[in-house]
């Protein structure tokens, strides 16, 4: 029967760090993660759409509540986020938050926002924010509830096989430090090149047979010092 | 709302430094690849494992795969949304392949339990050589009543307790009981068998017997017994605090431990990944002191 493996005890209030240290944990234990399912995916690509748009501003054209008009509501009836919160403790929080996300309704309205090229951290913003909203949670527990809510609605998008965006619209996003690596490669691949070019002394009779058309290497051959003076060499004065 | 926005930008952030560092590791894994592991093992460690266990071992049988599968026909609508291969077919075998990799190292699932029992393999390990036993093979998910084996007759007689196993692993621990007493039994099973006395050690034996393969299957079944601290002794000595890894690993992150559960934390010694994994944890029946 296979067991589950032993795993060094991690603890961290930062999730991001905990992940890090499982996932380098697991490369310690000698795990490859090569076999890791690696199909095509969706692209989540966020679409311009007037209809939003227009939705957007009809909404913003209502106008917004008056400087003050909070302090003449009847303090009898408070709005839910002003009563004490249903879940002060952030561990019961998140459960609430986490059950209600991984219902099935739920994950399928959530997967098809991140096919219309919703960010993680817009819907994860959107989410927190409506718990506060409902009175469910107190703004200390909302901002602490939002990197588990974004790793959650990371993981549905991957189990979904959906290329997702994580903030804004960076699908397409370069990673720095690719384009630093490509960047440091070309040059290498540049710089041998030159060196190799300067070093080889390139002659027409020691191309060999083949490389270059024939054709080709007769009227270079004939040429001959006319073409191997450079363009930028100082002519006869 | 922008201090929410700060947060994405710092997870965000974190997420690329994962993979910087992680990158190091595996040199050759693909971005793809190793984002998936991010995602998967932060929803895991978040959850406990409860998202994996919502998704389910076989994906595609689930709630939450039925919705996945059923969200197929609505995207497919989308203009734009071209179809490179089949995603959502994928997604039904997921955990068995790629993701289910990942929840294997964080303990969350096995693959032999992801997959399914094998009983050839199991079959295969029971010990081919009389006497030995190999408690893995006694794992079938079946039932087998043994109360107890008369060396003698060579009989298991049924009624009793019941212990997991199958007629391969009644076979081996009938195997692990006879080298156990053969020393025993056999001297004085041919000497005094018709006596008063002979009996008496028959029963003996088959009470060693029992007790050993009993004594093994519980074992095995209840596992090792937790490990005890040790303190130095020594007059004046000042005394050590043994701590567990637990302890520790909360000590390292400066938490107090009775505060535990009204601090969040994430990591596979949190309490809440912990009750996930060892599923009886908060379920273990507890005794009453007398009165």
């Amino acid at each position: 029967m296979a067991q589950k493996r032993d795993l060094r005890p991690v603890l961290s209030k930062d999730l991001t760090n905990a992940v890090e240290q499982v996932i380098l944990d697991a490369a310690d234990s000698g795990i490859n993660l090569d076999d890791i399912d690696d199909s095509p995916r969706i692209r989540g690509k966020l679409r311009k759409d007037d209809t939003a748009l227009n939705n957007l501003v009809a909404i913003k054209s209502q106008g917004g509540p008056i400087p003050g008009q909070s302090l003449t509501n009847d303090p009898e009836q408070p709005y839910p986020w002003e009563t004490p919160p249903e879940f002060a403790n952030p561990r019961e929080a998140l459960n609430d938050i986490l059950s209600s996300l991984l219902q099935p309704d739920a994950v399928k309205e959530i997967i098809n926002s991140l096919v219309n090229g919703a960010s993680v951290g817009d819907l994860a913003m959107a989410i927190v924010y409506a718990k506060f909203v409902e009175g469910k949670i107190n703004p200390d527990v909302m901002m602490l509830s939002m990197e588990p809510v974004m790793y959650l609605l990371m993981a549905i998008g991957e189990e979904a096989n959906i290329e997702y965006n994580i903030d804004n619209d960076d699908i397409d996003e370069e990673d720095e430090e690719e384009v630093q690596e490509k960047l440091d490669e070309f040059k290498n691949v540049f710089q041998e090149l030159k060196s190799g070019v300067m070093d080889k002394d390139i002659k027409p009779e020691k191309i060999k047979e083949g490389a270059v058309d024939k054709g080709l290497l007769d009227r270079v051959k004939e040429a001959g010092p006319q073409i191997r003076e450079s363009l930028l060499a100082k002519g006869e004065e | 709302m922008g201090f929410l926005k700060k947060i994405v930008k710092k997870v965000k952030k974190g997420i690329k430094k994962i993979g910087s560092g992680v990158k190091k590791v595996f040199k050759k894994l693909k971005k793809s690849k190793l984002l998936k592991t991010i995602a998967i093992v932060g929803a895991a460690l978040v959850t406990g494992g409860a998202a994996v266990g919502a998704f389910g071992g076989s994906l595609a049988s689930s709630t939450i795969g039925q919705a996945l599968i059923a969200s197929k026909n609505f995207i497919m609508g989308i203009p734009g949304v071209s179809f490179v291969a089949k995603p959502f077919e994928y997604a039904g075998t997921m955990l068995g392949t790629g993701a289910g990799k990942v929840t294997d190292f964080l303990g969350v699932t096995t693959e032999a339990g992801r997959l399914g029992p094998d009983l050839a393999t199991q079959l295969a390990n029971v010990g081919p050589t009389a006497g030995q036993i190999n408690m893995d093979a006694m794992n079938f998910g079946q039932t087998a009543e043994i109360t107890s084996y008369d060396p003698l007759t060579g009989q298991l007689t049924g009624g009793g307790f019941t212990v997991p196993g199958s007629a391969a692993g009644q076979e081996a621990m009938k195997k692990a009981a006879e080298t156990a007493i053969t020393g025993a039994s056999t001297g004085a099973a041919t000497s005094t068998a018709a006596s008063t006395v002979g009996s008496f050690a028959r029963e003996v034996a088959t009470g060693v017997a029992t007790s050993v393969a009993t004594g093994a299957a519980m074992q095995y079944i209840q596992g090792e017994p937790d490990p005890v601290g040790a303190v130095g002794a020594g007059l004046g000595e000042e005394r050590g605090i043994s701590l567990t890894p637990l302890e520790v690993a909360y000590a390292q992150s400066g938490v107090d431990m009775r505060d535990i559960y009204s601090q969040l934390t994430f990591g596979t010694a949190d309490p809440g990944f912990l009750a996930s994994r060892y599923g009886d944890l908060y379920q273990q029946p507890t005794f009453s002191l007398g009165g």
